[in-house]
């Protein structure tokens, strides 16, 4: 009968299918031709499975893995990452049997308390106090270490991605600025010099409106990015915020923090934010703003900047985004015309506000597993990879100097690629390409304000290329930027309020910073703005997570 | 006993499905207590304590009411213009008579179902933006004022609607052709003897064929009417339509998920779970009483 | 063959709709077609509608020339094969022995099955029971716990309730056990409904990712629509602590060509054309007249 035929058709094929899919399977799963056989932790001491707290493409075969098994320091990492929500993925683990060997994480309260209660993780004091064993280790410095320490005394995790000097520290990028045009400008007839002032910027913005662009349609004057995933630390109205002289930025801490006149103003609080948003408010119904920032997402935003749609940007620039002018040899696209002016001077504004606050201390956290039987390994490898050297993020990124790069002239000088298949496989946007030479674990290391790579990159195919370093420079001096203080790292307490509602905080905030921007006349800004204020209250409370920080701040200083 | 064995067969064929679902649903639904207990990530389940209905108390946040009222909104209105469309949209195609353009109208008309989310926002997006779009340039042609389609609150609802029928209509068109064509053609031949038109005959035949399907379609479709795809919502979602397009999914998502409180999560599976049961109970019943089909 | 007016209009008016219908639905799909095959960069500067402006392959290079998703693939494929001919015939055979209305217990049976649609314990309580079970990071993970659908169960009864009692009884007077009837009777005169279930079960493992982002980590054991999610979710940081490691993220990120559009559409159609090819196989089963001379004799 036919539908025995079709059906035994169907099975054979689903036969076939299955022993196609076994037969993979029982290679041990992973493609390792070269394996030390398809099992890690063979007691040895040699290898380690560490698992990667955020979705990542693996290739256990990269030529930086190889490297480092096969000669430094003779570790064989095998690396396993969540295809899913980190959180949730960790979760599911914590919830049978745990991780094997190592894990690591971004630095998060959620993170660290999961893997405290799970009882699955070991204490590391000891080890950071071995300098004859574990030298990487040891030089981590005391502060970081000492803040990490329960009331028992014990250090659950190693610190990664730190900066070696919390003295100097390396004040990383900074990229929250205001970028203009310079080609919109000169049609406009006014200088850099004149947008030093709020009300030049307005002059421009105004004329900005009857200029075109190339292909004929009117300019929008100006834009920045509302992307419905930033957060309070992190959003592009910072840059304008900080015109006003709203601190916007932290260090890991809940919500950014002014210390004015001996008070701690909690963001919403400062009388300067309202202004910022008023002055926002007043360019949108001036139609000085592009009318979609509320809605585009990072997409449109870029296309819009690309095509030479818009005249001012606010915002950080790697937004707008940087490759829009590092892709440039000369001024063949509107991209080129970019500069980063400073934040324009407010009337009755002193100093410009925060947006970044230079925190030296760890971004990273290493957990390892108490049942792990590769302790060895694990400390080994990084002990490696925390060797206060400059470079050494560089070297756990890329292998060492000589390998696949090396230095132009001299060491902590300028560096470029040798190798150039490596070089190929490495920037070609792919992640499964980029997976096969490196699996870019820079964080399981430490930086160092005496060099970093990216701002000495030697290669310069495009003239376009170091802008980005030159923006960073310049941003670094524009007055947004300090080192951080006790205030700005007061952090959410276990089980507490600001765990509870910070979300429904960050709702409330995305809700009405639209409803403020969009508002058609002042009666309407004014009766947003108390709605604003009653949601505050009523959907985050707001007053009871201002009490927890004080008490918070008080039991954090207190305590040191 | 005897009838136990006289059905024994039809018991060894039920059997499998009895054992699976025991195994991956049954058991995992113990896993509902974590409504009642205070879980958190990193310990077990066994062990973290009973706090009653202490995970229950976002009942009393006021912002869950207008999130649940923009979910129920959102569904109910894309229930009462997709549950007809692909029935509609099936007698249309079953009524074409050119076989070619019949057979192209179904292979054409499911694609959009296998297009992600994530890509159908960004052209709807593309589509109604204020900067050049296609629709607020034909709105223009016409002489009206460009509409701020994706800023607007107003619009957010009938874009999800709308957006959500094209997507899925063709493909729920499927069993419903699949419905059609069982039914037996000689009832056809009868009628047309008798004298009845095409429009009698959907009427009389077509449509009564069908209704065991519809009727089953319905009844099933009715767990699904709780939650809102957030696959389709969370990329249509911006700060200016946040009041409206926040829906279950990206609360308990937000407030409870990404925390890590998943007693509240599952509490409020939990709330929707009853809600659920004693609709599809009344909408059997409801349908066994109009036409004596139900769900068994 | 002769057509009323009234027909002919009626005709008319739906051939029209339904070519509106199609066209709005091919239109994006070229749009995205187009897309993918359009240098990135030109794609972004708009006006790309049809047809590509500049011709590349370069998206299609990318997302495919790799291991990772050629392996995808056969994963994909093959649990589609599998899990589609395994479901099927788990749900089909319950079916089958639940529409037996004299069935003691039925009742009690169907509400069994009435409940797992409508309660579940959550991600957790499910996870923790496959990891018993030994089932993550194992192929079958993507198989055994799919095995039954009860929504296709209840619409397979609802079916078979529509076929003729008179047949199955004359055939159990014949001496046919109800084996023989399922797959000599039964299954011949449902070809239509088990194509289109059989299509739903197929699609349904072809588009999951989920199970592929939790319930396994083995990079080679990952279904094309995992990775494929990854990728469409490629340009969205979500929330970094601390401005540091945020901006350090966006700017090595920038450091490379970013992947654009042109990709994420290039990304839709390798993970919906294969199955869209399944469909046309399958109409010839949604054919009229199965129950034709069934009743008769």
């Amino acid at each position: 009968m036919k539908w025995r035929k079709k059906s035994q058709g169907m099975l054979a094929a689903s036969m076939a299918a299955v022993l196609i899919v076994l037969a993979g399977c029982s290679g041990g799963g992973s493609e390792e031709p070269s394996g030390t056989g398809g099992d890690a932790g063979s007691g040895s001491g040699s290898a380690f499975d560490l698992w990667l707290g955020w979705s990542a493409t693996i290739n256990n075969d990269s030529l930086v893995q190889k490297y480092w098994k096969e000669q430094e320091p003779g570790v064989e990492v095998k690396l396993e990452a969540t295809q899913g929500d980190a959180t949730t993925a960790l979760n599911l683990k914590l919830n049978t049997g745990g991780f094997k060997d190592a894990a690591i994480f971004n630095r998060s309260e959620t993170v660290d308390n999961a893997m405290k209660r799970s009882n699955k993780i070991m204490p590391l004091e000891q080890y950071f106090d071995m300098p004859g064993q574990y030298p990487g280790l040891a030089s981590i410095p005391k502060p970081y270490l000492e803040e990490m320490k329960d009331e028992d005394g014990h250090i659950w995790s190693i610190p990664t991605w730190f900066d070696q000097n919390p003295d100097n520290p390396w004040p990383g990028w900074a990229s929250q600025t205001w970028l203009v045009r310079t080609d919109v400008l000169e049609k406009a007839g006014m200088t850099l010099e004149d947008l030093s002032t709020l009300e030049g910027v307005e002059q421009f913005l105004a004329k900005a409106a009857g200029i075109a662009d190339d292909s004929g349609k009117p300019l929008n004057p100006m834009g920045f990015l509302m992307d419905p995933n930033d957060t309070i630390g992190w959003n592009d109205e910072n840059a304008i915020l900080s015109a006003f002289g709203v601190t916007t930025g932290s260090a890991g801490g809940v919500i950014p923090v002014s210390e004015r006149n001996g008070e701690f103003v909690l963001l919403f609080d400062d009388p300067q934010y309202k202004a910022a948003y008023q002055w926002i408010n007043k360019m949108y119904q001036a139609k000085l703003i592009d009318p979609e920032v509320v809605t585009d997402k990072k997409e449109r935003y870029k296309e819009k900047n690309k095509s030479g749609r818009t005249a001012l940007n606010a915002g950080s620039f790697f937004n707008v985004d940087s490759t829009l002018w590092e892709t440039l040899d000369g001024p063949t696209e509107p991209g080129w015309y970019y500069q980063v002016i400073p934040f324009p001077k407010v009337d009755g504004v002193e100093r410009v506000g925060t947006n970044q606050v230079v925190n030296p201390y760890p971004g990273y956290d290493v957990y390892i597993s108490k049942e792990t039987k590769n302790l060895e390994a694990i400390l080994k490898f990084f002990d490696y990879t925390l060797q206060p050297k400059a470079e050494q993020q560089q070297v756990i990124n890329e292998g060492p100097a000589g390998l696949y790069w090396d230095w132009v002239d001299q060491p902590l000088g300028e560096w470029k690629y040798i190798d150039e298949e490596y070089k190929a496989a490495r920037n070609s946007g792919d992640a499964a390409q980029k997976s096969k030479v490196t699996p870019e674990l820079y964080m399981t290391s430490s930086f160092n304000n005496d060099w970093y790579p990216w701002w000495n990159y030697g290669e310069s195919d495009k003239a376009g290329a170091k802008r980005t370093s030159e923006f960073t420079a310049q941003v670094g001096e524009m007055g947004g930027v300090r080192g951080a203080e006790p205030y700005d790292m007061v952090k959410a307490k276990p089980g507490g309020l600001w765990e509870k509602y910070g979300p429904e905080l960050e709702t409330v905030r995305k809700e009405y910073r639209a409803k403020l921007i969009m508002s058609k006349d002042t009666a309407q800004f004014e009766a947003n703005w108390e709605a604003f204020r009653d949601a505050l209250e009523k959907r985050a409370h707001w007053s009871e997570l201002k009490r927890e920080w004080r008490e918070s701040y008080d039991a954090m200083v207190g305590g040191q | 006993m005897g009838r136990l064995y006289k059905y024994r067969w039809q018991y060894l064929m039920i059997l499998p499905a009895v054992l699976l679902l025991f195994l991956f649903n049954y058991i995992p639904m113990a896993g509902i207590q974590i409504a009642f207990r205070d879980f958190q990530i990193g310990s077990s389940i066994w062990s973290s304590p009973w706090v009653g209905l202490d995970n229950f108390a976002f009942l009393q946040e006021p912002h869950f009411w207008v999130v649940v009222q923009n979910t129920l909104y959102i569904s109910v209105l894309k229930f009462v213009f997709g549950f007809p469309a692909p029935i509609l949209l099936a007698l249309m195609i079953n009524e074409v008579m050119h076989g070619g353009f019949k057979r192209f109208v179904q292979s054409v008309s499911y694609l959009p179902h296998f297009f992600s989310w994530i890509v159908v926002a960004y052209i709807l997006q593309s589509l109604l933006t204020l900067d050049g779009g296609l629709v607020n340039e034909l709105i223009g042609k016409a002489g009206g004022e460009p509409i701020f389609f994706l800023g607007s609150t107003e619009w957010f609802r009938p874009m999800i609607v709308a957006s959500g029928l094209w997507k899925e209509v063709g493909w729920n068109t499927i069993l419903y052709l699949a419905a059609i064509t069982a039914i037996d053609p000689q009832l056809y031949e009868a009628a047309k003897v008798e004298g009845a038109g095409k429009w009698a005959q959907i009427r009389h035949i077509t449509f009564p064929g069908i209704l065991p399907t519809i009727s089953i379609v319905l009844i099933l479709s009715i767990p699904s009417l709780i939650t809102v795809g957030m696959d389709q919502i969370y990329p249509m979602m911006n700060s200016a339509n946040m009041e409206v397009s926040d829906v279950l999914d990206t609360y308990v998502l937000r407030s409870g998920l990404q925390q890590g409180y998943f007693g509240m999560a599952t509490a409020v599976g939990l709330i929707s779970s009853v809600i659920a049961l004693f609709l599809v109970l009344l909408t059997n019943q409801t349908s066994r009483k109009i036409n004596g089909e139900g769900l068994w | 063959m002769k057509l009323t007016l009234g027909e002919k209009a009626g005709q008319t008016a739906i051939v029209a709709l339904l070519s509106l219908l199609c066209l709005s639905v091919l239109y994006p799909f070229l749009y995205m077609l187009a897309i993918s095959l359009n240098e990135g960069a030109d794609a972004a500067r708009g006006g790309v509608y049809l047809w590509p402006r500049s011709f590349t392959l370069i998206n299609y290079e990318i997302v495919l020339g790799n291991e990772v998703i050629r392996n995808s693939y056969w994963i994909t494929i093959a649990r589609t094969v599998v899990g589609t001919v395994c479901g099927m015939l788990v749900t089909l055979v319950a079916a089958f022995g639940l529409s037996y209305r004299g069935l003691p217990f039925r009742k009690g049976i169907l509400g069994y099955i009435l409940i797992t649609m409508l309660f579940s314990g959550g991600l957790v309580p499910i996870y923790i029971q496959l990891h018993n079970l030994g089932l993550t990071n194992h192929f079958l993970v993507y198989i055994i716990p799919r095995m039954f659908s009860a929504w296709n169960m209840f619409v397979m009864l609802k079916f078979l309730q529509g076929i003729p009692e008179a047949l199955v009884e004359s055939a159990e007077l014949d001496g046919a056990g109800p084996v023989r009837i399922l797959f000599r009777i039964i299954v011949p005169l449902s070809k239509p409904m088990l194509a289109a279930l059989g299509l739903f079960t197929a699609v349904g493992h072809w588009n999951d990712w989920f199970a592929g982002a939790f319930y396994v980590t083995d990079q080679s054991l990952i279904p094309v629509q995992t990775y494929l999610q990854q990728l469409l979710n490629a340009s969205d940081l979500s929330a970094v602590m601390g401005s540091n490691t945020n901006q350090e993220a966006l700017a090595r990120g920038s450091q490379q060509n970013i992947t654009l559009m042109s990709i994420k559409m290039a990304v839709v159609m390798v993970s919906a054309l294969p199955i869209l090819c399944v469909y046309p196989f399958l109409q010839k089963y949604f054919v009229k007249g199965v129950l034709i001379g069934s009743v008769k004799g």
